[in-house]
């Protein structure tokens, strides 16, 4: 057995212990937020778009036992329409990214193992799309589109697909020169066979931790178009809707935005963290080859 | 008394034992090979005495060196390390800053540690240059890592380490990375340097013939141990154990009988 | 008289740097390389062995020449003819761990082969003997993944991948610098052993004239993308004709630690951007003379061959 010696500063910044104490956590919430968002319908939740008789609206969490998180602006369960929002930006979220993870490596492969022509067009495609900042892009597609669900899910997917693509090209590019690649067209592989069989799988390995990344800025950006109004119309229930509904009353009931903007942040960092992780570890996977 | 005395060197990587007892003697003068393979050690034993090793490594042992006792159990570079004590690595491109012009990596060294003055350590690294047998030192001096060759890069990686006349360099495989014909420059600047100066080395490698005509003393590791020492021509005439034998045996030769005994496989995995 | 496995003519290969300017890794090479013949390839870096061994294996195509192999064109080959004739020549790579796909076991590694060239089940048996012939219990290893494997495993490994297709030639790109010098003898002896076994033509490029020596019939040494001489191994390295040989013969260290007669090579290889006119040694050289700044000498010989306007030694005639 060779003993490889990395001579290199050890990179743990934290103690192992304390690290993944905040990665349990986070595993904890996204569990918490993904089983809320599946099992919405058959949850003992109050209609989304119904007031709740015999409480106040505006109430403030932790003062009614029906209604832990409070009510509304005009009296709708607070628990209900966030629920049913954690539903909204899974599903927003989980769509754009897979459309943005599939189409993304099929571009960033095929550029990064063709070269040519074909990288050249794609990489003009994806260095314009690039270029228009985020969510300047995000409305103009809400606003040309039908307001919906679906419209936001399209526009983020477009926004995502370019970094995809720029990272699947790049990880290419260095896994297309290694000699087990050169083996296999040696061997008499066709194109199509290298794509599919040696570069694709590892390609998505090394991206993966993005999309958890991309999981986070994707709520954010869910929300934000929410919050602007552009998203999905009411009454149907969204965090970002929520918090505008609740910005008049901030300075008197500051909950009404506090507790959807606190459920944003957590979830928010909790993909963070979990992308985080995900990337050390692969990174180690890779330094112990 | 030896220039470096080594005692019982001892490195622990969390589960890995890398050096297992290591006892060494170098003379004033004197050069010793420390050969092995890879995962022998010997790399691990050079930076445990240069103080370069992870502080995740276990090191016990004791080391001297000309009277001073490096401390290598604290994990920290000695202060002798760097002027008395230098080293020369097996990749030039990595040792020197790419971004810095060569005459200032050997000035800072002297400034560092001879304190010279910016002026004087001009001076001094135009002579080094010269004496590394560079063509047109003082033009050199304002040369970048990438605008030299690999062998050009050595050779003022050699002018760092003895820039501040060291009683020792370590030299961690020197050649490795070098074509054969650059080697051969090297290592013949190298013997000549230690006839001009009188300065002692510890030159580590994988490559038996290289230690053949330039090491006084040879030590054999073998996972993290020394399993034979001694002067250079009794070891490789009549070595005393398996291990050195079969290494020997397994060096192709440019000269002598063509074709080396056919080593069964099993019998050489069994040695190591 | 049968086909040579290799024959390389008029060999050249230059990268483009923009502007007008190339790097000239090849000019005008050729070679030729006998059925079960082992021809070892030698030079330091920068000589064009490996831009050699990249248009042998038809994975870049030459600016000039052609190179043939078991008489068929493989520079003439594109497509679906290239990718089955294909199945003739392969390659053994530098570092043996990185040639092996991480994610498959050493079945699957070997079987992918054979898929892709269609060969007829079964293939088990196929895998187990090659991997037996590589000195490899298949029991215990085909099951393994490379990072379970020792590097000289490994290598063991891609070298049963490359014999597998039964090709008439195998390229070996200095497949032993990356390993032990214990493990090393071990699979210069296994590819003597698969030559025997398999009468596999071998070219094999190495920077260590002293490994050239154990494992190759005959050598040829390249210097700035030309070669400078060919011969048997033993009458080259006994009698060496060109300069460069010379120098290379008298670098290489010795295990009973004697001195070389000659003096060390002065300076460093030119660039082969802006090689010198003439012949690419001559500003190195201790016996150039005007004629070699100006004339381009040419590799003349049948068996022994050297391109040199005073070589070391007389070439034998015809």
């Amino acid at each position: 057995m060779t003993i490889e010696v990395a001579v290199t500063a050890p990179d743990e910044v934290t103690p192992a212990g304390k690290r993944s104490f905040a990665v349990w956590l986070a595993i904890a919430w996204v569990a918490v937020v993904v089983l809320a968002a599946v099992c919405a319908p058959i949850l003992p939740l109050r209609p989304v778009d119904e007031i709740v008789d015999g409480l106040d609206p505006r109430l403030a969490p932790f003062s009614s036992w029906t209604e832990p998180l409070g009510t509304d602006s005009i009296g709708r369960s607070t628990l209900s329409r966030l629920v049913f929002g954690a539903r909204q930006s899974m599903l927003v979220g989980t769509v754009a990214i897979t459309a943005a993870l599939v189409c993304g490596l099929v571009i960033g492969v095929c550029a990064g193992y063709v070269r040519r022509a074909v990288d050249r067009v794609t990489g003009v495609v994806v260095d314009a799309v690039l270029a228009i900042p985020p969510l300047v892009l995000l409305l103009a597609i809400a606003a040309v589109g039908r307001r919906g669900a679906g419209t936001i899910a399209l526009g983020l997917a477009v926004v995502c697909t370019p970094s995809i693509a720029r990272l699947a090209r790049a990880q290419t590019l260095q896994l297309a020169a290694r000699p087990h690649v050169t083996a296999s067209r040696s061997l008499g592989a066709t194109g199509l066979r290298i794509v599919v069989r040696d570069l694709l799988p590892e390609v998505a390995l090394r991206i993966a931790p993005y999309a958890f990344l991309l999981m986070a800025y994707v709520i954010i950006s869910e929300a934000s178009l929410n919050f602007l109004g552009l998203g999905v119309p009411p009454p149907t229930p969204s965090w970002g809707g929520m918090i505008n509904d609740g910005r008049p009353y901030l300075a008197d009931e500051p909950w009404l935005v506090f507790v959807p903007s606190l459920t944003i942040l957590l979830t928010v960092v909790s993909f963070t963290v979990l992308g985080d992780r995900f990337r050390s570890w692969l990174d180690e996977r890779e330094g112990s080859r | 008394m030896s220039l470096l005395e080594v005692r019982g060197l001892s490195v622990r990587f969390r589960a890995a034992h890398a050096v297992r007892g290591v006892d060494l003697d170098v003379g004033a003068g004197e050069c010793l090979a420390l050969v092995g393979e890879s995962g022998s050690g010997k790399s691990v034993t050079a930076r445990a005495l240069l103080g370069l090793l992870p502080p995740t490594a276990e090191i016990a042992g004791r080391a001297v060196f000309d009277g001073i006792d490096l401390q290598i159990t604290s994990g920290r570079r000695s202060p002798v390390v760097g002027s008395r004590l230098t080293t020369v690595f097996q990749d030039p491109m990595r040792a020197l800053n790419p971004v810095l012009r060569i005459g200032d990596q050997i000035t800072e060294v002297l400034r560092l540690h001879a304190g010279m003055s910016r002026a004087a350590a001009r001076v001094r690294a135009e002579e080094l240059l010269a004496a590394v047998g560079m063509a047109d030192p003082g033009r050199r001096l304002r040369a970048y890592p990438h605008e030299l060759s690999g062998g050009m890069r050595q050779r003022v990686c050699i002018a760092i380490a003895i820039a501040c006349r060291p009683a020792l360099v370590l030299a961690d495989e020197p050649t490795t990375a070098l074509d054969v014909t650059v080697q051969r420059q090297i290592l013949d600047l190298v013997d000549e340097l230690r006839r001009a100066s009188g300065m002692a080395m510890v030159l580590i490698t994988h490559d038996l013939a290289v230690v053949a005509g330039r090491a006084d003393r040879v030590a054999v590791m073998r996972a993290g141990e020394i399993v034979e020492s001694g002067p250079t021509r009794d070891v490789f005439t009549a070595p005393r154990h398996p291990y050195t034998a079969a290494l020997l045996d397994a060096v192709p030769r440019i000269d002598g009988p063509r074709a080396a005994a056919v080593v069964e496989g099993s019998a050489v995995e069994g040695v190591r | 008289m049968t086909e040579p496995a290799l024959r390389i003519e008029h060999l050249t290969v230059r990268y483009p740097l923009g502007g007008r300017r190339f790097a000239h890794a090849v000019t005008d090479v050729s070679l030729t390389v006998a059925p079960g013949e082992i021809v070892g390839l030698v030079g330091e870096s920068g000589c064009g062995k490996s831009s050699v061994a990249r248009s042998v294996m038809a994975l870049r195509r030459p600016d000039a020449g052609r190179v043939l192999i078991g008489g068929v064109d493989v520079t003439a080959l594109r497509g679906a003819a290239l990718r089955r004739a294909r199945r003739d020549f392969q390659m053994v790579f530098q570092d043996p761990r990185s040639s092996l796909n991480p994610h498959r076991t050493v079945r699957q590694i070997l079987t992918e082969g054979l898929a892709i060239q269609r060969v007829p089940r079964p293939w088990d048996d196929q895998v187990d003997d090659v991997l037996r012939a590589v000195g490899l219990d298949p029991a215990t290893y085909a099951d393994r993944r490379p990072r379970q494997l020792s590097g000289g495993q490994c290598q063991r490994v891609a070298i049963a991948r490359a014999v597998l297709l039964r090709p008439r030639l195998l390229v070996c790109d200095e497949p032993v610098s990356a390993l032990d010098t214990t493990v090393s003898a071990q699979v210069l002896d296994l590819l003597r052993d698969v030559r025997d076994r398999y009468g596999v033509a071998i070219l094999f490029i190495a920077h260590d004239l002293a490994v050239v020596r154990g494992l190759c019939d005959r050598v040829a040494v390249m210097y700035l993308g030309r070669i400078c001489e060919t011969g048997a191994v033993d009458e080259v390295l006994a009698r060496p004709r060109h300069p460069y040989t010379r120098a290379l013969l008298d670098a290489v260290p010795r295990l009973d630690g004697a001195v070389p007669a000659g003096e060390a090579l002065r300076g460093d290889p030119a660039s082969n951007v802006d090689p010198p006119s003439g012949c690419r040694f001559h500003p190195r050289c201790a016996y150039a003379s005007p004629r070699c700044a100006a004339e381009e000498p040419v590799l003349a010989g049948e068996d022994e061959a050297v391109a040199c306007h005073h070589p070391l030694a007389p070439v034998k005639a015809g």
